[in-house]
């Protein structure tokens, strides 16, 4: 009910538009822990929308605001913060996660953090079958998740063997 | 005398060199922290299917998981009892205390076609092949769930996991911190008080220790003159539990842990030949695990010794029993769509009755190759072959058809699984499984060997005696429901048995071949069952969960005559029903079951047995819990509430009992 109030506060995504749920955003956020080297403790993550876009930015709003003041998997919090597509590279985030407007510059986001040890997420019911990020997460009704071998190698990072085994990879 | 000295220091050998080998490759993160996965994927996970880690819903096989919660708030004291509340196997108990578990069919006292572990170690008894329920080391506040494997899965977990698995997880202490502490009062001069205490220590270890005191009376109608004029069969249940763990870092990306167990049971446990007779066990663990992620895959190690210690009402016979076991894998995912692990393993079973002792050894090898074809359909093919060599003493002697010579004898044979798994839809899923499953016959019915000259009688173990193959075949659909926010799943099933050993149970041999009428196990035939199991469960307004399991299982036969009947040991048509209800502070479960008829054999005297049939029979248990403080819970469980006493197997009436316990969570 708060998070619908607060959607309708910040103006609700434009139709046809599958953003991410609390439950997207949770499995996403708890996924981070198998990374070999896990984030831990408070730390950024990166809203990531189109330079210039309106709808993109109202995109990534809603999306902070789903977040609040922080979501939390075991040691970590990751509080939300708004990048531009042109200011990812020095986001100075733990993970990027990309909004429904900024996907199509996905690759331009993964050549400004490469090798940083930056993971790029897409998350939300279309999230998995996008794939170009190196985390695709969607949280319901069956957790499904996805990593790009490639871009994850693009990026430096790797995730625990045993998580390897219960997702899916391209 | 000599082999079996060395062989620990061999092992020990062995596994010093598989930890200077994983300290050597290149370390990545470390391992399997069950309540993180859990969390993410939101369903249990699980290594028991293919032993490589998987969701639930993944697994290539038929499996139930009982959770912690449905454990605690089950009302059940033993882990048979949690079974009968949440799924469709055959449960029977006997007395108080003792308990035959099957899937599918089969279940005879002491049914050897279930192989029990507990996190991965065997405490399945190999020497008489069976599960003493009573004597496995795990307090219930201890187990985060218990894995459920239904059907053969031989190939992941070596002979006798022929009907299926029963794997118990207990807290990692490494990742969870979870002690509690039980006090439970009942009728039948029950007491009972246990506790647990799993913690992490350090960076990366842990400490897991349990300890559990329990007395009873035992159930008081349908034992027979001799039982309890010579055979104590009426002795009050006592039991007496310890064990701990130990986890420990071995650098950034290794850990091994060590953990040790000892039990005394005495009781008076049901016979496959249908009698109860007083046993006084101990049983003794220890074992030591080292697992590390590498660049070569998730290496994991163990070796360990269980040891057994049996004596009995009316005779000095002792039964000393041994099991060592190695064990060595690597799962490692290949790509993006391939996992393998490939295994070897090691196993020693010795059983000395005093004057003769068998031993065999097993060495095995096999491979599991899992390939995620699509997002949506995966197959999982496992392969595996075990070589026996087995050797005996102490047999030689001319009363008796069978000499040392008979023993010294090897043979191998080959296992198998095979799964495929189609995710049709988000709510729909197609599961076909196909396997071969292989049952050693015991130490028991290979060579054990007593003389009663008074009555005219010999028993002696048979070498020749071979295993029992079973071939099974699965085909299930499983479908969210999410009207009900549950699922319903069918599971059809057929399988085909060759051999099943007919125990003690008749006469082979006779004057003057032999010195007297002999006794010695032969294969039984040919068994085939089929049936379907149906499962439907769900909540409701958020405070309400329910389930409904039904099995049937038609079992046809082509049985030499015996005095063990695996055909009608089970019954045809079983329902498990359970309804929970929590508000607040309180809590409420409801749990039926109902079970057709089942009839086995019942020893009456020294000598003759009779056919014994139990009628079908509908049971209901209860719990009411009221949450005192956030740590502390008092409940009142009642069982078997019908009847004072009811007839549910062909040995004692089944008692209805009250308790009253209190926990405490720390």
């Amino acid at each position: 009910m708060l998070l619908s109030l607060t959607g309708a506060l910040i103006g609700m995504p434009g139709p046809g538009l599958a953003e991410p749920t609390l439950r997207d955003l949770q499995a996403a956020v708890r996924a981070l822990a198998f990374l070999e080297e896990p984030p831990t403790g408070l730390a950024d993550i990166g809203i990531v929308y189109p330079d210039g876009s309106a709808e993109g930015l109202s995109q990534a709003r809603r999306i902070a605001a789903i977040f609040g003041e922080g979501l939390r998997a075991g040691n970590l919090t990751l509080r939300p913060k708004l990048v531009t597509v042109a200011g990812a590279g020095q986001a100075g985030a733990v993970a990027l996660l990309l909004t429904d407007a900024a996907l199509p510059e996905v690759h331009r986001v993964a050549a400004a953090v490469a090798r940083s040890g930056v993971v790029t997420i897409a998350a939300g019911t279309t999230a998995p079958e996008a794939g170009a990020s190196v985390l695709s997460v969607r949280g319901g009704p069956r957790v499904e998740i996805v990593v790009n071998r490639a871009a994850a190698q693009a990026a430096g990072v790797s995730f625990a063997a045993a998580f390897r085994m219960m997702i899916q990879e391209r | 005398m000599t082999r079996s000295r060395c062989l620990p220091s061999r092992l020990l050998a062995c596994v010093a060199g598989i930890l200077v080998l994983l300290a050597a490759l290149p370390a990545l993160a470390l391992g399997m922290d069950r309540a993180a996965l859990e969390e993410l994927f939101g369903e249990s996970v699980t290594t028991s299917a293919s032993g490589k880690p998987q969701r639930a819903s993944d697994v290539p096989l038929g499996m139930d998981i009982i959770t912690a919660e449905q454990i605690r708030r089950s009302g059940a004291h033993d882990i048979p009892a949690v079974l009968a509340r949440y799924t469709s196997l055959d449960v029977h108990q006997y007395n108080a205390s003792d308990y035959a578990v099957g899937v599918r069919g089969y279940a005879t006292p002491m049914t050897p076609r279930l192989l029990v572990l507990v996190n991965g170690r065997q405490v399945y008894l190999d020497h008489y092949g069976y599960a003493a329920w009573d004597a496995i080391p795990v307090q219930l506040g201890e187990i985060r769930q218990i894995e459920v494997v239904k059907g053969p899965n031989s190939a992941l977990f070596g002979f006798n996991a022929v009907a299926g698995v029963v794997n118990i997880i207990t807290y990692d202490p490494s990742y969870e911190h979870r002690s509690n502490a039980v006090v439970r009062l009942g009728t039948g001069g029950y007491r009972e008080t246990s506790g647990v205490v799993s913690a992490p220590l350090g960076d990366g270890g842990g400490l897991r220790l349990s300890a559990g005191l329990r007395g009873e009376h035992n159930w008081g109608r349908g034992y027979t003159d001799f039982e309890r004029a010579s055979l104590d069969a009426g002795r009050s249940p006592t039991r007496a539990q310890f064990a701990g763990e130990a986890a420990f870092r071995l650098g950034p990306a290794a850990r091994g842990a060590i953990d040790a167990s000892f039990g005394r049971n005495i009781g008076a446990p049901f016979a496959d030949y249908g009698q109860f007779w007083r046993e006084d066990k101990r049983i003794w663990s220890l074992r030591g695990r080292v697992e590390a992620n590498t660049s070569l895959g998730l290496v994991e190690a163990q070796i360990y010794r269980n040891a057994f210690r049996a004596t009995y009402a009316a005779t000095p016979f002792v039964t000393d029993h041994s099991v060592t076991v190695a064990e060595l894998s690597d799962t490692v995912k290949l790509g993006a769509a391939h996992t393998l692990r490939p295994m070897v393993e090691f196993r020693r079973a010795t059983m000395d009755i005093g004057a003769s002792k068998v031993v065999y050894d097993i060495a095995a090898a096999g491979a599991m190759w899992n390939w995620a074809v699509t997002d949506r359909v995966e197959t999982t093919l496992a392969l595996r072959y075990d070589h026996l060599w087995l050797n005996g003493s102490g047999y030689d002697d001319p009363a008796f058809p069978y000499g040392d010579r008979d023993y010294d004898r090897n043979f191998g044979t080959a296992t198998w699984n095979f799964g495929l798994v189609w995710r049709a839809t988000d709510d729909d899923t197609f599961r076909l499984g196909a396997a071969r499953g292989v049952g050693l016959p015991t130490l028991y019915d290979l060579g054990w060997r007593d003389s009663y000259p008074a009555f005219g009688y010999q028993d002696t173990g048979n070498p020749y005696l071979g295993p029992t193959v079973v071939t099974d075949y699965q085909l299930e659909y499983r479908r969210r429901i999410e009207a009900i926010d549950g699922r319903f799943s069918i599971t059809g099933f057929h399988q085909r048995n060759r051999g099943f050993s007919s125990g003690l149970s008749a006469a082979t041999h006779f004057p003057p071949d032999v010195a007297y009428e002999t006794y010695t196990p032969y294969a039984l035939g040919r068994s085939d069952v089929t049936g379907f199991d149906l499962s439907l469960r769900g909540r409701a307004l958020g405070a309400i969960d329910w389930g409904v399991e039904y099995r049937l299982a038609a079992v046809s036969s082509e049985f030499r005559p015996s005095l063990l009947d695996p055909k009608r040991a089970s019954p045809r048509h079983l329902v498990s029903a359970r309804l929970g209800w929590s508000s607040g502070p309180l809590e409420l479960n409801l749990f039926g079951r109902y079970a057709s008829l089942a009839q086995g054999y019942r020893t009456v005297n020294e000598a003759d047995a009779v056919l014994a049939r139990s009628k079908d029979y509908v049971s209901v248990a209860a719990r009411i819990a009221y949450r005192l403080t956030d740590r502390m819970t008092l409940a009142l469980e009642g069982e078997n509430l019908l009847h004072e006493r009811q007839e549910q197997t062909y040995a004692l009436k089944a008692e209805r009992r009250f308790y009253l316990s209190l926990r405490a969570d720390f």
